[in-house]
């Protein structure tokens, strides 16, 4: 989805039909090291967190949900 | 209390279910420098064609993909279409892409469209921006 958004945004020709497979909650998909004491989502304020790729989809929603 | 949260269907098909989410994705891609422009929903996906109806039925195979253009509901044919697949360019996504291993001859490959730098300078942006 996420590189489907950047290649549209750049005029490839190509669309999409609303149907959706693939889905997930990606706020489930963190991990955390056993010993940084992070036991609650909110733990995580002010902690660094690394993604795969900067492109993927994963990523994005990541960086979305967090930040919101 | 999944159905809830959730509701009673948690693969909706169209862009009027999705349509929370779909104007979420598009708002991050642009918050986070990936997109140039803030796309709009209605742009990225077919409307005029088919009306895409929900199937009972779950097939995972391309036949049964075949099988189930029946019960797409048509308003007007749907032209031939070439299938294309967008991915950014990684060891997983090396089949799909044709490179070494297999070259598709039905579809149409979009390795990334971003170039590493540009990626890397997209991440020190939004890291700054926070």
């Amino acid at each position: 989805m996420s590189s489907y958004l950047i290649a549209r945004s750049r005029g490839v020709d190509m669309i999409a039909i609303p149907v959706f497979p693939s889905r997930r909650f990606f706020h489930a998909d963190l991990s955390f090291h056993v010993d940084s004491g992070v036991k609650k989502p909110g733990d995580l304020l002010g902690k660094r967190i690394g993604v795969g790729e900067y492109q993927q989809t994963a990523a994005l929603w990541a960086r979305g949900v967090i930040g919101s | 209390m999944t159905r809830e949260m959730i509701g009673d269907d948690p693969f909706p098909y169209g862009i009027k279910a999705n349509k929370a989410m779909l104007d979420t994705i598009v708002a991050f891609s642009y918050e986070q420098g990936l997109t140039p422009r803030k796309m709009i929903v209605e742009e990225l996906f077919a409307q005029k064609h088919a009306r895409f109806v929900k199937s009972g039925l779950r097939k995972t195979s391309l036949d049964g993909c075949a099988d189930n253009v029946g019960e797409i509901e048509r308003e007007q044919r749907m032209p031939d279409l070439t299938l294309s697949f967008v991915s950014n360019f990684n060891e997983r996504g090396r089949t799909a892409h044709g490179r070494n291993q297999s070259k598709p001859t039905a579809s149409r490959s979009y390795p990334p469209h971003s170039h590493p730098s540009e990626t890397f300078w997209r991440q020190l942006k939004f890291q700054n921006s926070k």
